[in-house]
Formats: structure tokens, sequence, C-alpha cells
């Protein structure tokens, strides 16, 4: 009987406590409506107070990226704050330099909407759209890899370049779960269908990638991209040097795949590296593409087999590999994507070798 | 039930037994938060508004419905063999979190330079085993609702004095030559020894019944 009761109690405690924070939220909390200005007035709409400049953004169907989904730990989210928006957060100093803080930028998914804003915004994420797409086929590869190919459902489809990325929203209970994952086919190798196809590593007890593995085909899924702002130099004598660790292969493969159709003769390195050569996927197909490409140079690396063996590759860490065999001379840009310590170490070999730092873009998961 | 003047209570929980200095509760957001005086003010504040209000609260929810027979009130003789005190320890701690909740939007309402610049350490206001200490204290030695209050102030305000005094020391630390192992915490945790041995000379001077 006692138990009961210790139950009943608390839970009604509980209860109490909940209504009366509620009340005193409903009381404290300022909404009263936001006038948001972006961009010296392109668009002008109000905005509910108290919530994150990028949830208010998201509601007027402005998606500003985010690879961490608005918990402040990617910095994809920048955005310059002319007016409103308060002193600057704890949380926003490590994205921020002295510079960028002076002219304004904040982290959206850190400032709270209140008062009047002023924001700037860059102009190709105001292009930036939902879609809806269809899973048409799911393999599983290697390395808690899944390949999806997807198609818009919508009436326009997305247009977007090697080396992009979009979002995933994952519909949850309350907010919505949003990954990133870049586009792993290159627009043309669709044959105009609009089908696009992207690489999810299964993480476990991860929000989105369980998920994404389970999606049956015909299941649906809500992006929103496209993201990134790497470009490949329009002048194909510019060599392209891609590194790429594990599922990091996903975005050079969209370049690799798109730059052997418009410029094969485009000076191309490409490396690859796994931890073991069981964790290969889409070999047959790059070494194809090796075949047919007369610019592309293709190159394996397993960090882990270190003696003799039938391992016909590189041994040792990808970046031991691109030490041996770049060797820099020329004109060259570099896409690395990768673990982040991979592509630290990918970077410092690339810069030793003559590589501007300006000329190399990474994208580390 | 102590026959203590409840002034007597509060000057005895903020000195002689100062629930930091001598009770050793606390020190985490203590060590934490010393660094620059106005959060410091600001972080002292709070805990002393929390302190004394969570100890009272917890007073009225203990003698009301958790202690052997409280419910009687209630639900009449009846209940005079049940005793609910076993659920203390989490009625205490949901009550503390509720409060700092409702605290964390008093302050970003009324002042949003202090929000900001106590950013996480006001909802960690939560985990000072001070503030649960006081109530758990408050249980042990029956004080009575005025009491329960004072006592609460006092330990409140004894947490918030330590601090203060901890904030002003790392100042002067600053211009001091702390040799390379001891620069840090290291340093702070002695500090915070010596002080605590410079409060016990305040023992003695005031005696409970």
């Amino acid at each position: 009987m006692i138990y009961l009761l210790s139950v009943f109690v608390l839970a009604a405690l509980l209860v109490l406590a909940s209504l009366l924070l509620s009340w005193a939220e409903a009381w404290l909390v300022d909404d009263s409506p936001v006038a948001v200005e972006i961009n010296g007035g392109e668009r002008r709409f109000e905005v509910r107070g108290g919530s994150t400049i990028m949830t208010a953004l998201w509601d007027e169907e402005i998606f500003l990226p985010s690879a961490c989904g608005g918990r402040g730990t990617c910095g994809h989210c920048k955005l310059r704050v002319l007016e409103g928006g308060g002193p600057v957060l704890p949380t926003e100093l490590p994205f921020l330099d002295r510079a960028e803080r002076l002219a304004g930028w904040r982290l959206a998914c850190q400032v709270k909407a209140h008062g009047k804003l002023r924001l700037e915004i860059p102009e190709a994420l105001l292009h930036v759209s939902r879609y809806r797409l269809r899973l048409l086929e799911g393999e599983t590869l290697p390395g808690a890899l899944r390949r999806l190919r997807l198609a818009v459902t919508d009436d326009e489809g997305m247009v977007f370049r090697p080396g992009q990325y979009l979002q995933v929203e994952r519909p949850g209970e309350g907010e919505a779960i949003i990954r990133a994952y870049s586009f792993a086919s290159a627009p043309e190798t669709s044959g105009g269908t609009g089908e696009l196809e992207i690489l999810v590593k299964r993480v476990p007890g991860g929000r989105c990638s369980p998920w994404l593995h389970e999606l049956p085909v015909g299941g649906e899924l809500v992006v929103t991209g496209p993201y990134g702002d790497f470009r490949l130099d329009e002048n194909d004598a510019v060599g392209l040097v891609a590194v790429a660790g594990g599922c990091g292969l996903a975005p050079l493969r969209s370049l690799v795949q798109a730059e052997a159709l418009r410029h094969p003769h485009r000076p191309m390195e490409l490396y690859f590296g796994v931890d073991s050569p069981e964790e290969l996927f889409l070999v047959d197909e790059l070494k194809a593409l090796e075949r047919g490409t007369p610019g592309l140079r293709l190159h394996l690396a397993a960090s882990r087999v270190t003696g003799p063996g039938p391992w016909e590759g590189e041994r040792g860490h990808v970046h031991l590999a691109v030490d041996r065999h770049f060797s820099g001379k020329g004109d060259w840009q570099a896409f690395l994507c990768g673990p982040p310590p991979m592509v630290d170490a990918v970077a410092a070999v690339l810069v030793e070798k003559g590589l501007p730092p300006g000329r190399i873009y990474h994208e580390a998961y | 039930m102590t026959a203590a003047s409840p002034w007597a209570i509060v000057f005895v929980a903020m000195l002689p037994q100062n629930i930091l200095l001598s009770g050793f509760l606390g020190v985490c957001s203590f060590l934490a938060c010393s660094g620059r005086f106005d959060t410091a003010l600001g972080l002292g504040l709070a805990v002393v508004f929390v302190t004394t209000a969570t100890t009272a609260l917890n007073h009225l929810l203990y003698h009301g419905v958790l202690a052997p027979g409280a419910l009687q009130w209630a639900l009449g003789p009846s209940a005079a063999a049940w005793d609910l005190s076993h659920l203390s320890l989490i009625v205490f701690i949901a009550v503390i979190a509720a409060f700092v909740q409702f605290v964390e939007m008093l302050v970003e309402r009324f002042s949003p330079r202090l929000y900001h610049g106590l950013g996480i350490y006001l909802p960690l206001i939560t985990v000072n085993c001070a503030i649960l200490g006081s109530s758990l204290f408050m249980v042990l030695r029956d004080y009575d609702f005025l009491r329960s209050l004072a006592f609460g102030f006092g330990a409140g305000t004894g947490w918030a004095l330590a601090i203060l005094l901890m904030a002003g020391l790392r100042r002067k630390m600053g211009y001091a030559n702390v040799p390379e192992a001891f620069r840090g915490v290291p340093m702070h945790m002695i500090v915070t020894g010596i002080l605590a041995l410079a409060f016990l000379g305040f023992a003695g001077t005031v005696v409970l019944p």
C-alpha cells in the first residue's frame, strides 16, 4: 500500500511542478513577434520571438546548413547579424574569430530572436529548397555502409554541383533531426532522370543513419539543399587531388564521375584509404573509371596492412600514399573528405608539397 | 525542534559552519565560476535565492507530505502510520531542479546580460550539493519553517560569501608568481583549504543549543 502511495505522491508532485513551470514560462518568456529583415529588405517577415534564428528562418523556408542539427557543434550556420541578437554567447566563441565577431557574424542556431532583427545571408542560401525524395535502390556495402539511390518526387528536380551535400530531415518527436550527406553521384550520370545517390555510414545508436539503413525501397524522405561552396576550376589543366577516408568517398565519387564525362583529360589523382582491404567498396567501378578516363589515377590504401601479403595496393595510412605518389608539380586543387585526423594529415602533406592552403577544400565528418 | 534564535542560525550557517568552507559542499561550481568577480556575484545571488526558497519549500513538502504521519491533515488519522520520507531525496532534487528552471527564466527575462554571463553555470546550480545539503540538514536538524528559511538563507549567503572571497583572491593571484605545476586548480584548492582554516577562527563564537 505504501508503495502505491509513494508512486502516486511522487507523480502528483512532478506533475504539479511541470504545470507551475509551464505557467511560469507563459508568463515570463518573451515570445512577442520579431520583425526580421534580410539582405537590406530583400525579404521581410515576422517570426515568433524566443526561438533561435535558425528555427525562425527554417519556418520561413530559408534553410541554413547545419551538419549538427542546431546543436552548436559544426559552425556551418554562420550569418551576419546587423541589428538585434544580443551579446555573443560562449557557445559561439569557438567558431568565430575576432574579425568575424567585429563584423557581426553569429551562429544562427545559438542566437535567440528578440525585438528587431536585420540579417545578412549569403545569396546562394536563399535559393536552397526542400525536396521530397523516394528510395529506388539500397545496396549494403562493406564497412556498415549503404548506398541509396533516390529520385526526386517533386516537379522541380534538384540541381547540384559535384562536391556539394544535402541535409536529410528525419521526422522526430518534437524537433526534426537533421544530418548532412554528400552527393555520391554526378548529376550527369543520372541521364537526366534527376536521380541521385548518397552513401550513409551506420552509426551505432545514431539518430538518423539506422533509420536510413532501414528505409525500404519506395520509402520517402525529405531533404534540403544543395549546400557546399566547392567549385572545380573551369580550366581543365588544373588538376584535382581527391583524398577519401572510408565513406568520405561519396563527394569524390561525384566529382570524379562528373569530370570523367566533362573533362576526361584533367589530371586527377584519387586516393581512397580504408583500415583493411575487406572494407573497400565500389572498387570495380573505380577501376573501370580509371581505365576509361585518361587523366585519372587511382590509389587504394589499407592502413592496417603492414607486412607482406596478397594486398597489392598501398600500405599504411592514406596520407603516406599521397606523400609517396603526389608530386605537387603544376596547378592543383584538393578535395579531402574523411575523419578529421586523416584530413589534417593529408592537408599537411599537400602543403609540404607546395599546394597553397587556399586550394585545399575539406569536409571532415 | 531547536530553541535557537533564527538569527543565530543564519550567523552559524554563514560563518562558523559555512556550508562550503566547513561542510565542503558545492565546491565544483565554486571553483569553476570564481574567475570573474561579476559572474561570481551574479551566481552567488542566484544561489542565495535558490537555497532560501528551496529549503523553505522542501520544509513544507517534507512536513506536509513526506514525514511519518505527515499526511494526516489531508487524509485523516488513517495516515498516521504512513511514512514517505524515503522519497525525500528525489523530491528535494526535483524541487530544486524545477526552481532553478524558474530562476533561469527570471534571469533571462530581467537581465539578459547576466544570463549570458552565467551561461551554462546557471542550470548547473541544480547540481550544487550545497543546495541539496541545505535541505537535508534542515530535515536532520528538525527545523521549523522560520528556522528552515533562516538556515537556507544563511547557507546560501555563506556559499556566496565564499565564492566572492575566492573571486577576489583569484584576481590577486593573477599577479602572483605561481609555480607551473600549481597553476590553476591545484593552487585554487590550496587557497580554498587555507580559507577554510581561516574560517575555523569563527568556531565557538556562537554555539547553538
